[in-house]
């Protein structure tokens, strides 16, 4: 198991360790498909992908969000908490396509008597495809051993 | 014990020759075909990928005998109604079925008879496609209850040899059949695959205790909405939880868990060489259902080797068997499996 | 209220567009629970070896207390694509908005969508047997002048809730509208 990370270690312009998903087959997009009970057509059937002007069955975009949260839970540690994940479906990637989550640090900040880390991530294909650009915010420990939360306050303008 | 609903068939209403009502099934689609093989866990490219299939020469996406069975196990499960039981299917697989195909299951009463005051009902059954072929040609027994009386038992003891099968398994014995005189003799069996008969093989438990997102991921994939999947309070009065369809009991693990069929039976080599391996179909029977929170294992054995001549020469037919067992460590479930290799001598 | 004129430039999100705004798409439930089985296919088909998703021991000692779900996990179900669980076996377009969806808009001279993205902030964690309630509305409009021509995008906010009413997640999804 890795160490656990902290605040204090992170700068702005770090790389954290990439996720590589590795080759995702079709198996693979059927296997997300079902995990998440995902029916839709685009996802799993080749003849109607064909028929709508597709190259071949599409990945589900979760399957990319996925890459992205995995490689920040993994970095963040048992310590940690993902506060934020936001990205954009860019291009199509289809089965057989290779996906590597990578991420690099843009800004360490405390808030509320936490340390703060915000990210720039991206999934890129074996074309060099950036499918799924996005951002995240972490929140990591820092070395005073006072635990991160496990529960954020409603933020104002929600429902109660 | 809750009231037969009006529609409920009871053993009194049952004659020999009668036809049971058809159900038409299709045209399948993709989509019934991915949820299928997401309840069942198998992620097999021959089952869901056209693109492959086409590669390999077929029509289209190829319907997998599982799926086939759960379109039977759906018409007379339903049939028999809440307080009826479905207590064996045999079926043989005889065609390949493909994505847009439609069946038609119909079925002959062929014997009713009596058991412990409860009606048994044999019948001749016929899964057919829209191009007329017979694609899954079987036997089923269903038990129903009698007019006014209570519904049909949902607890059915194996038969005698199995129990004793069963405390072979529980004690961790290799050979837990005995190979009887006349079975595995055959020009293509060599001895040392004789001796295999009887024999276990492969062993798996679930990854997890029955959840209810499993039961409805079955009851969802084969279309199944009897209150005994679908309605906890209903089930708790009649089995004590929730149960699931048949077919949950079946699920043979593929790629997560291991292997399935004729690969889960020990490794035996015949004589000459062997090429096929189809799914020549299967013997199911029941004894009580899956309940909520039951973990079943599952015990395949070589039970037979079978050998033939038939038009396109010598094959033998490996007969394997499983046993579904619960955590309890009663039957639930016990299936006959036989696989063809078509053999050519050296 | 805004003087048409033809020298100032049109503005897409009407008064008509703007009382939108607020307005809830009916809610959904998940049918069960987080149950094992779910979890289990999740964090295999994610290839995620965390064992805060997957070993009970190493979970309840972490100061989560429990095995918990991964933090994508609420999102990654489609939301309302008609493809939605049992729902969807027995429910057609006809009936009326799918649960979980968000009521739709129509911004008049904006005939092109697509996707803009979504963003997620995450207040709790999801542990097993969870039940969670997930409800959408719509957020705010942005109007902009793009390389090709105006564009609006909206915003959705889909609420997740546990079943003690808590706030455990909100996605915000955003669609850009062009001529």
């Amino acid at each position: 198991m890795t160490e656990q990370v902290y605040f204090e270690d992170v700068k702005e312009g770090l790389e954290i360790p990439p996720f590589e998903r590795g080759v995702v087959q079709m198996r693979d997009v059927i296997r997300f498909d079902a995990a998440v009970e995902n029916y839709e057509r685009l996802h799993q059937d080749y003849k109607w992908c064909l028929e709508n002007g597709y190259p071949d069955v599409i990945f589900n975009g979760p399957i990319k969000n996925a890459c992205l949260a995995t490689m920040l839970t993994n970095w963040i540690g048992d310590g940690g908490w993902l506060k934020k994940l936001g990205c954009q479906h860019r291009g199509m990637d289809l089965p057989g396509n290779t996906l590597t989550a990578t991420g690099v640090v843009t800004k360490t900040y405390e808030q509320d008597g936490m340390g703060f880390v915000d990210l720039d991530v991206k999934v890129t294909n074996q074309l060099g495809e950036v499918t799924c650009p996005g951002t995240a915010t972490v929140i990591l420990p820092k070395r005073d051993g006072v635990p991160v939360p496990t529960v954020f306050p409603v933020p104002a303008g929600a429902s109660a | 014990m809750t009231t037969a609903s009006a529609t409920q068939v009871c053993f009194e209403d049952i004659t020999e020759g009668m036809e049971i009502p058809a159900k038409s099934f299709g045209p399948v689609e993709s989509t019934d075909l991915v949820r299928f093989c997401s309840a069942w866990e198998t992620y097999s490219l021959l089952h869901t990928y056209q693109k492959f299939c086409l590669e390999q020469g077929h029509r289209d996406v190829v319907i997998n005998g599982p799926f086939k069975q759960a379109v039977i196990i759906n018409w007379l499960d339903n049939w028999a109604g809440d307080d009826g039981f479905l207590k064996s299917m045999s079926i043989q697989h005889r065609v390949f079925d493909f994505h847009d195909d439609v069946f038609t299951a119909t079925g002959v009463v062929t014997k009713t008879y009596e058991v412990d005051g409860f009606g048994y009902v044999n019948i001749d059954l016929k899964l057919t496609n829209q191009r007329g072929e017979v694609s899954c040609p079987g036997i089923a027994t269903v038990v129903l209850p009698k007019r006014g009386g209570p519904p049909a038992p949902v607890e059915y003891a194996p038969p005698a040899e199995y129990v004793e099968l069963l405390q072979k398994l529980a004690s961790g014995a290799e050979r837990i059949a005995d190979l009887k005189d006349g079975q595995g003799i055959g020009e293509f069996i060599p001895e040392k695959a004789r001796n295999t008969i009887g024999m276990r093989g492969y062993a798996n438990e679930w990854p997890e205790p029955l959840d209810r997102a499993t039961i409805r991921r079955f009851a969802d994939a084969t279309f199944e909405w009897k209150r005994a999947y679908r309605d906890e309070e209903f089930a708790k009065s009649r089995y004590g939880a929730l149960i699931s369809p048949p077919l949950t009991v079946l699920r043979v693990p593929i790629n997560e868990w291991g292997m399935m069929g004729e690969s889960a039976v020990p490794h035996i080599e015949l004589a000459g060489r062997s090429r096929g391996g189809g799914n020549a179909g299967q013997d199911a029977e029941w004894f009580k259902p899956v309940k909520l929170g039951d973990t079943i294992t599952q015990v395949a054995y070589l039970a037979d080797l079978v050998e033939r001549t038939g038009r396109s020469g010598p094959m033998v037919i490996v007969y394997g068997e499983t046993v579904y067992i619960n955590q309890h460590g009663e039957l639930v479930a016990k299936t006959r499996q036989g696989t063809l290799r078509q053999l050519s001598a050296e | 209220m805004t003087t048409e004129n033809k020298d100032e430039p049109r503005t897409y999100v009407t008064e008509e567009v703007k009382a939108q705004i607020g307005k809830e798409g009916p809610p959904s439930t998940w049918p069960e629970g987080l149950e094992r089985s779910t979890l289990r296919r999740y964090v295999n088909a994610t290839e995620d070896q965390n064992p805060l998703y997957r070993d009970e021991e190493h979970a309840k000692n972490s100061r989560y207390g429990g095995l918990i779900a991964p933090p994508f996990w609420l999102a990654s179900h489609p939301l309302a694509t008609g493809q939605r669980v049992t729902e969807v076996l027995h429910m057609r377009r006809e009936d009326g908005p799918l649960p979980g969806s968000t009521p739709r808009v129509q911004i008049e001279g904006l005939n092109r969508g697509v996707n803009g993205g979504s963003e997620i902030e995450w207040f709790r964690p999801v542990y097993l047997d969870d039940l969670l309630t997930y409800k959408s509305r719509i957020g705010r409009f942005e109007e902009r002048m793009g390389r090709n021509g105006p564009m609006v995008i909206s915003y959705t906010e889909t609420e997740f809730r546990n079943q003690r009413g808590e706030l455990v997640a909100i996605m915000t999804g955003s669609g850009i509208r062009m001529t």
